[in-house]
């Protein structure tokens, strides 16, 4: 296990194909399995935890998916199936900080006006309404925000975001729901400015 | 009502085949009603998306996972089957249980007692022997002394003695005695 990777080996092998060389503890199919979604994992694990600790789960997360493998049945898609695994780590994991406590920290120093929900800043910069749009979405709770960013932040399905946080499907849609609900304000605001930008 | 009105319900349901579904969304696209929510769920898009994690080392991590799993794999085999260990102790306790509980049993057998005759009977290897003829009195408890053996039942008409022995004693070696002609083992 400790040899060096070969990014370029079986490259081509699907995503089932490559579980199931990791889950025969064939060590090539877990490297090319491992670059294959280092990116995407840490692009989605950033969602949900401090950059410091993105690089820990996703090894968390590899290592289970290792663990876990000969398991797998091959019930969901094998990228529902490791989100899935790293969804979970990331909630568990005990330095986990929301990326946008800690841009909203920063914000606070530069911009006391734009605290509530409400309030869109005076100063209708693109930095200003991003981190506006942050700090509504930081304060809805955890789980609203967590179905909220997996939708427009990764793209996936409600099916799969259900299968990832572990949650039936009317689960997902009712917590989206109730994000649009708490968004208004926020989601108008955008509406206005995309459709500026766009005209 | 045209066709893709008509499977909007169907749509939010989730219940439409690919082509259905491509086709509600290209109207929902194309219809100036839902410009504003279009426009506002693109702008959440677009905000949620430039945020941008910088680029890892994807071999470092690779080889620190690869590390874990040659260092970790066999306690984290047990921590994870932890029932099993947890199993195999309870039976061990069960089976010491019994054990003990059988021994307890057996101690108890070994005091047979009546109201009117306790007796102080001990456990051993019960054996008949029948000794060469013209073994006197004395030469018998000689015999008996060297084999740490007791009598239990005098030599009777056929001249078999029933001797009770340490347990331990391999009854081989008593017939090879130049004072023995037979040994039965007569285990109770």
């Amino acid at each position: 296990m400790l040899a060096q990777p070969i990014p370029d080996f079986s490259d081509s092998d699907s995503d089932d194909d490559l579980l199931r060389g990791v889950s025969a503890r064939d060590s090539r199919a877990f490297d090319t399995l491992f670059l294959r979604y280092y990116d995407r994992l840490r692009r989605f694990v950033w969602r949900f935890c401090a950059e410091e600790s993105v690089d820990e789960v996703i090894s968390d997360t590899m290592y289970t998916v290792w663990q876990k493998s000969p398991g797998f049945r091959g019930d969901s898609k094998v990228s529902t199936w490791i989100y899935g695994i790293a969804y979970r780590i990331a909630m568990k994991n005990q330095t986990r900080k929301r990326r946008y406590e800690e841009v909203l920290t920063t914000a606070s120093h530069s911009s006391e006006e734009s605290s509530s929900l409400g309030t869109r800043p005076s100063d209708t910069g693109r930095f200003e309404t991003a981190q506006w749009v942050k700090q509504a979405l930081n304060a809805l709770p955890r789980k609203q925000r967590d179905v909220v960013e997996l939708t427009f932040f990764s793209d996936l399905p409600y099916q799969e975001i259900a299968e990832i946080v572990g949650c039936p499907v009317g689960t997902v849609k009712t917590r989206m729901h109730k994000a649009r609900q708490t968004l208004r304000p926020v989601l108008e605001a955008l509406s206005n400015n995309h459709a500026e930008e766009n005209s | 009502m045209n066709r893709e009105n008509q499977l909007l319900p169907w749509r939010i349901t989730e219940t439409l085949n690919d082509d259905e579904t491509r086709a509600v969304d290209q109207a929902l696209e194309e219809n100036p009603d839902f410009a504003s929510e279009r426009h506002a769920l693109a702008g959440l898009r677009e905000h949620l998306q430039q945020d941008a994690v910088s680029p890892g080392d994807a071999a470092a991590c690779l080889m620190a996972t690869k590390a874990k799993i040659a260092r970790q794999a066999p306690s984290r085999n047990l921590r994870s089957r932890w029932w099993m260990t947890a199993g195999f102790a309870a039976s061990l306790v069960v089976a010491a249980g019994i054990w003990q509980s059988l021994r307890v049993q057996d101690d108890l057998n070994d005091t047979y007692e009546t109201l009117t005759s306790p007796s102080d009977y001990t456990p051993g290897t019960i054996a008949r022997i029948v000794f060469v003829e013209g073994l006197t009195a004395e030469e018998l408890d000689t015999v008996l002394m060297e084999w740490d053996a007791s009598l239990v039942n005098s030599g009777d008409a056929s001249g078999v003695f029933t001797l009770r022995f340490d347990e331990s004693v391999d009854l081989t070696t008593i017939e090879r005695d130049p004072r023995v002609r037979m040994v039965r083992s007569d285990d109770l």
